[in-house]
């Protein structure tokens, strides 16, 4: 017995020798600064499929995102990172219909007289301060009109187009109008519908998919701010 | 007797007509397949990058072809890098005989001449500047070399491939295009292999 209770005291006292030479070692820093997120301090172009409150984020954007097979669609981000500046009103119909018999290349399906050729996406931008008195088209939504917008603008921002707080976007973000209008594309393309686009301040937040978008050279995807690109994103 | 006989002709002649295209072959129009001009199907990224260049560069969506997808009767325009087409005068081709003839030539032209284009359904598209969904790797379709065809019938994933009959992938196989099936993408089509 007490063989046994000195070896105790002598493991123990090993023990705190061994802790504390470790305690004399010099440790590893760690840094700990966060890199910003892409786009901080950037004026930026936001498509956006909802806004939602962060429960219900990961439950919509799979469901938005199901629909991109494994090609990438939206991020969730924090809506408190971002500032509306103004909006990107579509001004091109979605599509045109066109009769069979006037354009052979188009190969109608057997019995169709008529089909409908997707369009381009176009975007005329409107400020946020002119935003309430613009007058969207008339008639939108009908067969050679652009896609109705305003009542989704309202239903997500208010007739002023304020980013709700403390909710969470359902977004990608762009640097070019172009990028943008490609995206909104392809999203039609594969299905999903009822995006808008604005034009944001981001001052914090996390990652919205920054860098799928041809640079305006040509060279390669686009990954840093260009110049005037607010004034660009306006024009 | 004659007056029935030849009305009974005519009212054949009238029900066959919407179906005598069915009869055609494409080469029947002129068509023919080139095999010209072919690039070389890189393996891997950086192969990919030496053939086609950086992701998203402007050759990635210099050729475009027009594609009707048969069940919703709409017209989805499918852009494709510079390299991969715009050989002649079919399916969006520059009339140039200077570029390749793989895809609106070749591939298009095949599943004409086959009479396949009835299989070709809604959800279609070529390029597309973005990534792998949760991935920092650059998608095929970045590049133009891509092609998605019934993407509504083939939601990803799923490795039994619906509405994609075999002579169809057959076409696509047989001008250097890989199918996706093999890693849970019936839709997909690619011009590179490993990646």
């Amino acid at each position: 017995m007490r063989r046994l209770k000195r070896s105790a005291i002598g493991a123990s006292l090993v023990g705190v020798a061994i802790a504390g030479a470790f305690a004399l070692l010099p440790t590893r820093t760690v840094h700990t600064t966060v890199t910003p997120a892409a786009g901080t301090g950037e004026h930026l172009l936001l498509v956006i499929a909802d806004v939602v409150t962060p429960a219900n984020a990961r439950a919509r954007l799979a469901e938005v995102n199901g629909r991109f097979g494994d090609l990438q669609g939206f991020y969730a981000d924090g809506s408190d990172a971002y500032e509306i500046t103004g909006a990107l009103v579509r001004t091109s119909p979605d599509e045109k219909r066109v009769q069979c018999s006037d354009h052979p290349e188009y190969e109608c399906p057997h019995r169709a007289t008529s089909v409908s050729v997707q369009r381009d996406v176009e975007h005329r931008f409107v400020g946020r301060g002119s935003f309430r008195e613009h007058r969207f088209t008339r008639d939108c939504g009908r067969s050679g009109r652009p896609p109705c917008e305003r009542e989704r603008f309202v239903q997500l921002f208010g007739a002023d187009l304020r980013m709700p707080r403390g909710s969470t976007v359902i977004a990608t973000a762009f640097r070019t109008p172009k990028g943008a209008a490609q995206f909104v594309a392809f999203a039609r393309t594969v299905g999903v519908r009822g995006l808008v686009t604005v034009q944001v301040s981001k001052s914090g937040g996390g990652e919205v998919g920054l860098g799928q978008e041809s640079h305006p050279d040509g060279s390669g995807p686009l990954t840093r701010e260009l110049p005037d690109q607010a004034k660009r994103q306006r024009s | 007797m004659r007056r029935v006989c030849i009305a009974l002709a005519c009212v054949v002649c009238i029900l066959a007509a919407p179906h005598a295209e069915a009869n055609h072959f494409y080469t029947d129009y002129g068509w023919r397949d080139k095999h010209y001009r072919w690039p070389a199907q890189p393996s891997g990224y950086s192969q990919i990058v030496q053939v086609f260049g950086k992701p998203c560069n402007s050759y990635a969506n210099d050729n475009k072809t027009n594609w009707t997808a048969q069940d919703d009767q709409k017209v989805y325009p499918v852009n494709y890098h510079y390299k991969l087409g715009g050989y002649g005068k079919f399916y969006g081709g520059t009339g140039s005989k200077n570029r390749s003839s793989n895809l609106n030539n070749d591939v298009r032209g095949h599943i004409r001449n086959e009479h396949l284009g009835g299989y070709v359904t809604h959800g279609i598209y070529g390029y597309v500047c973005r990534k792998i969904s949760g991935s920092s790797k650059w998608s095929t379709h970045a590049w133009g070399i891509a092609v998605d065809i019934n993407t509504a019938a083939n939601p990803f994933p799923t490795y039994r491939c619906k509405s994609m009959p075999d002579g169809l992938i057959r076409v696509w196989t047989a001008h250097r295009w890989v199918h996706g099936k093999s890693f849970g993408d019936c839709m997909h089509f690619q011009y590179a292999s490993d990646y």
